[in-house]
């Protein structure tokens, strides 16, 4: 054998070896559709329903049931007011608030409203949050800063948050009714903010698309 | 005993034998670690839904769809009605929201197909680590820059037990984009850094130095043993160092 031979079987037995090493210590690896090898399953799959899992008893493969009709959840209660229905709501909830304005809860709600309201309403409440910016034209009535939307009573804007309004979904389903609660002091106090000079609501959305240009890049 | 021939041949059998068992058993036995069989798992969904467009360019929050996540042992897939809380006015036409669509109007499920999953006999509460201020990326990874959701980190015995023991170097603080609750407000430019941890420092606990506690309602923040929630309101927990014993997860 020549030594150019031998040169060329030493390198290809070297890049198979680090090839071979990379894998099995996981540095290299690459995307795959096929569901990972299970070389001993063990007991990795028993024999119970998961949440949002697949049951071949049921029609319909769900393993999540709905609940029998009447049931009640065992905290809280379901929302009970639909959309529209504002009068009911605010005689309802016409004590107000019930959580006390503190840092803790105003955290909370923003929080929540970062997460929940931001796409659609801005994170200052200007009403051109990057979704609707994107797929909703009308910003003006999302616009949580405007006057008409600072004469709501804290019952209103708790029950357009729970039972939607317009366009808007319902969202008491995802936001527990502390947090909404929580929510309506952050807003109240985005409109006594912008009210108060702090932020005017141009100037607010100008800041946040230079900001949202930058994250883009 | 053996002529010259048969010798040679015996050696170099038992020789090459033993190399080839050699090396199957290594690659067997660290082929079958989770980093190699599972990390890189990428399914393609029914829906051909994109994180990177909906984290990533949107900025919608991880905990907008996966609601619940820190009340909640799962972390739930999104409902139907979710997507459709958008999706009713943007791209309604869309095909490929066609399945969306069946689901919203005849009560049809969407398949996804689950992408992390650990055995059956392990227990992960999402709960419990949201509340402790980690954020989804340690491990999950970079979501707002995938199209197509892949398994990242191996989520192997191993792996948890070297957050659990040093979590300083592994877990990535909470970063605004998840939604995670801190117990504080975000700082006054948070949306500089959407994308980048706000707290450089938490497993320390620097960031609890800025806790508000100013109402007796809240007095339980400032507990030994943390209540799950107050007031309604899930608690924020202070982030350390995770159990070690085996039912912590295996009950």
């Amino acid at each position: 054998m020549s030594t150019a031979w031998k040169i060329i079987i030493g390198v290809l037995l070297a890049v198979v070896a680090t090839f071979t090493i990379g894998v099995l210590s996981g540095k290299i690896w690459w995307f795959s559709e096929d569901p990972p090898l299970m070389v001993i399953p063990d007991m990795d799959d028993q024999f119970h329903l998961k949440p949002q899992g697949e049951a071949r008893f049921f029609a319909d493969n769900r393993a999540q049931r709905d609940p029998v009709e009447g049931t009640l959840p065992r905290q809280g209660h379901s929302y009970p007011f639909a959309m529209g229905d504002v009068d009911s709501a605010e005689k309802y909830f016409a004590a107000g608030n019930p959580l006390p304005k503190t840092e803790f809860v105003i955290a909370r709600g923003q929080n929540r409203f970062n997460t929940f309201c931001s796409p659609c309403h801005n994170y200052t409440g200007t009403g051109d949050g990057l979704v609707q910016r994107r797929g909703f034209g009308n910003q003006e009535t999302m616009n949580l800063l405007r006057p008409a939307a600072r004469e709501y009573s804290d019952a209103k804007i708790f029950h357009v948050i729970s039972a939607g309004q317009n366009i808007m979904p319902a969202y008491a389903d995802r936001i527990s009714e502390t947090d909404r609660w929580a929510i309506v002091h952050y807003v109240r106090e985005l409109q006594s903010k912008a009210a108060g000079g702090g932020l005017s609501g141009a100037s607010a959305s100008m800041t946040n698309g230079s900001t949202t240009s930058k994250n883009m890049q | 005993m053996f002529s010259q021939r048969v010798d040679r041949i015996l050696k170099a059998s038992i020789l090459g034998g033993g190399a080839v068992l050699t090396v199957g058993a290594l690659v067997l036995y660290f082929g079958m670690r989770n980093d190699v069989t599972d990390v890189g798992y990428r399914p393609q969904q029914p829906v051909p839904f994109s994180h990177k467009l909906h984290v990533g360019e949107l900025q919608i929050h991880c905990q907008y769809c996966h609601a619940g996540v820190e009340v909640s042992e799962h972390s739930p897939v999104p409902t139907t009605s979710t997507c459709m809380g958008c999706h009713i006015v943007i791209k309604a036409e869309s095909p490929k929201l066609q399945l969306v669509r069946d689901s919203w109007e005849k009560g049809i499920p969407i398949q996804w197909r689950r992408v992390h999953k650990l055995p059956d006999y392990v227990h992960f509460n999402h709960s419990r680590h949201i509340r402790a201020q980690i954020d989804c990326q340690s491990c999950h990874g970079n979501v707002e820059i995938q199209g197509v959701i892949a398994q990242n980190k191996p989520l192997s015995m191993g792996w948890c037990l070297e957050c659990h023991r040093h979590p300083e170097r592994n877990i990535i603080p909470v970063r605004p984009i998840s939604g995670i609750f801190t117990g504080a407000r975000l700082p006054e430019n948070f949306r500089e850094h959407l994308f980048e941890p706000i707290n450089s420092n938490l497993v320390q606990g620097v960031a609890l130095r800025v806790r508000p506690i100013s109402s007796p309602q809240f007095g339980a923040w400032e507990t030994d043993v943390p209540t799950p929630t107050i007031a309604g309101i899930p608690h924020p927990k202070l982030p350390g160092y995770g159990p070690e014993n085996c039912s912590a997860c295996h009950y």
